[in-house]
């Protein structure tokens, strides 16, 4: 837990020293404490826009982003007791692409919110329709379980990236807003940014840890998690809104971040075991750290910055590949 | 200790109550065309019991008639359609589902883990009614988790992923797990149904022991006829959701009763080596 705090905190400095403009360690540590602490007259006013201005508020909504992806994706494996399950798992994503595809082709961009709002509005919108969906009043006792759950989720997914393709369709020269919006970018993040993602994340880990020994019982499966004193259904129910709503701020925050959720828990199961009480805490340092890593690298590596769900793809997957077959679950 | 149950009615659908037969007893028999529909929903039927403490019953019955799900709905996982359960004379709905741990464990038949925990874990798991939020298991948790594992004989198995092992070897941790949480009443559906006899005769012991000396009230879900006949002291006979007979275990076990309850003509003769009655199924 140490170690992977360690981790995170050297990587948001090197990340902070890395782009067009390369700015020492030792400076940075100045202008940071030198904010902090609120005495700032002694220092480089350029490198002090540059990081507090410009690469902090990205880089932390980054590594935020990460964490509450990571978190969202143990929540969901473990309520949905599927390996398979990620925080897009109840078509959130496809919700928030509605959303903010409908904002984007009604040239709402001018007003800086109206983005993100549409898609959070759309993701929670979503979310409800899946609830809704899985829930029976005729068989209360089917109801919100993990298939029916996952089967929604498909369902209202299918239907809304049907509806993306339309509004894909009709935007004409817009496609490619729609497009760049969808692959997910930190790009010219702000302080406000930080704070709503910062504010999610801090209510979600409370929430889960609040929860995981609960969370842990349900993995015995229903029957056995009542006998042992879980409200198994009020559980799921709080975790399920819990986990979509941190995958719909993150969605509207960064655009759509795949493999982040889904990957993060299952490389850190390796590490602690199923314990939620280790795996919450240590999956959100892991997603932190690699989602700002990738970043670092689009940012600041490679000649043109490439859409940060491209690139989490493009290197996650070959990385879990080879975990994967090395440990075979 | 001792829990009752008063006029259960079960259904899987909310609209089907099935006939008041509580009302029927005064009035005389008055039930709806509806509710002559909808019997064939009806998995509970009218169940009257009362089990107390220092027992050993045993519940047996052909399959769907309706075994696991009267045990379910002793743990409150289900609500019963109609009726009530009391625990030691408080209606079981008035309680917390935390409260109802701390005196109802169970040993349900899908004791499949998801995740793969450690056997350790896994028995641990048995102690979270007792253990409040946020805080760690004491070392008297872990004294207790140490002791019923070593009671099932799978201390060597401490540290094993429990997805890594047999059939019967998680049925023992499963047992483990119930066992620690320390419960006056133990519930156990088809606990046995994968384990080697071996270990079945050490566990029923073990559950006979707990019944002796810790005045436990075990009630037992049995497919194997003679195992119920020879352990417990007394037997419910389930049918289609109906009690056909409950009582102690010699006189329950009759040709008769189970002629009518699972369609299987028997010879049952008392056999001094089990000191109980025994079931023989002639094959011709």
């Amino acid at each position: 837990m140490v170690l992977f705090s360690l981790f995170l905190v050297s990587m948001i400095l090197i990340s902070l020293s890395m782009g067009y403009i390369k700015i020492p360690i030792a400076d940075i540590l100045s202008i940071l404490s030198g904010k902090l602490l609120g005495h700032t007259a002694d220092l480089d006013e350029t490198f002090m826009a540059i990081i507090w201005d410009v690469r902090l508020p990205r880089i932390l909504t980054c590594a935020i982003v990460g964490a509450a992806l990571a978190l969202s994706g143990v929540l969901f494996q473990g309520i949905l007791l599927n390996p398979l399950a990620d925080p897009y798992t109840l078509g959130v994503s496809a919700g928030a692409a509605f959303g903010a595809s409908i904002a984007i082709l009604l040239n709402l961009s001018a007003a800086f919110v109206s983005i993100p709002a549409f898609a959070f509005f759309g993701a929670c919108l979503t979310l409800f329709a899946v609830i809704f969906l899985s829930y029976s009043s005729k068989n209360s006792i089917a109801g919100l379980s993990s298939n029916n759950l996952i089967l929604s989720g498909i369902i209202v997914a299918a239907i809304l990236s049907a509806g993306i393709s339309f509004l894909k369709f009709i935007a004409n020269e817009q496609v490619s807003v729609i497009i760049f919006w969808l692959m997910g970018s930190f790009a010219s993040k702000t302080w406000p940014n930080v704070f709503i993602v910062f504010i999610f994340l801090i209510i979600g880990y409370i929430v889960s840890l609040f929860f995981a020994r609960d969370l842990n019982l349900i993995s015995l499966g229903a029957k056995s998690a009542t006998s042992l004193g879980v409200d198994q259904k009020k559980v799921t129910f709080i975790l399920l809104i819990t986990g979509s709503l941190l995958a719909a701020a993150c969605v509207s925050v960064s655009g759509i971040i795949g493999f982040v959720g889904l990957l993060v828990p299952h490389m850190i199961r390796f590490i602690t075991g199923p314990d939620n009480r280790r795996l919450i805490p240590l999956s959100m340092l892991a997603g932190g750290f690699l989602l700002l890593f990738a970043d670092t690298i689009t940012r600041s590596i490679l000649p043109h910055e490439i859409p940060i769900g491209v690139l989490t793809a493009l290197t996650g997957g070959p990385v879990f590949c080879w975990i994967f077959k090395k440990n075979k679950l | 200790m001792k829990i009752e149950l008063k006029h259960i009615n079960f259904s899987y659908d909310p609209d089907i109550t099935g006939p008041d037969i509580s009302e029927q007893d005064t009035k005389g028999q008055n039930i709806k065309s509806q509710d002559i529909k909808n019997l064939e929903k009806i998995i509970l039927k009218n169940i009257n019991a009362s089990f107390s403490s220092g027992q050993f019953y045993s519940i047996i019955g052909p399959n769907g008639s309706g075994k696991t799900t009267l045990l379910d709905v002793m743990t409150g996982y289900y609500k019963p359609s109609r009726g009530s359960i009391s625990l030691e004379y408080e209606n079981i709905s008035q309680l917390s589902k935390k409260q109802v741990a701390k005196t109802i464990a169970l040993v349900s038949q899908d004791y499949a883990v998801n995740f793969p925990f450690s056997v350790q874990e896994v028995v641990l798991m048995g102690r979270h009614p007792h253990i409040p939020r946020f805080s760690h298991p004491t070392a008297r948790d872990f004294d207790k988790t140490g002791k019923a594992m070593e009671l099932c004989r799978i201390s060597h198995l401490a540290d094993r992923r429990i997805t890594e092992l047999s059939g019967g070897e998680r049925q023992r941790c499963i047992f483990a797990r119930a066992l620690c949480q320390d419960t006056p009443i133990l519930l156990l559906d088809e606990a046995f149904s994968n384990m080697d006899i071996n270990h079945t005769l050490q566990i029923l012991r073990l559950v006979k022991k707990e019944v002796m000396e810790n005045d436990k009230l075990v009630i037992s879900v049995f497919h194997d006829l003679n195992l119920a006949a020879s352990w417990s002291d007394e037997i419910l006979m389930l049918k289609k959701g109906e009690v056909k007979a409950f009582g102690l275990s010699d006189t329950v076990m009759t040709p008769e009763n189970i002629q009518e309850v699972f369609g299987v003509s028997s010879v049952v003769e008392f056999n001094p080596h089990v000191q109980a009655k025994q079931v023989y199924y002639p094959t011709h």
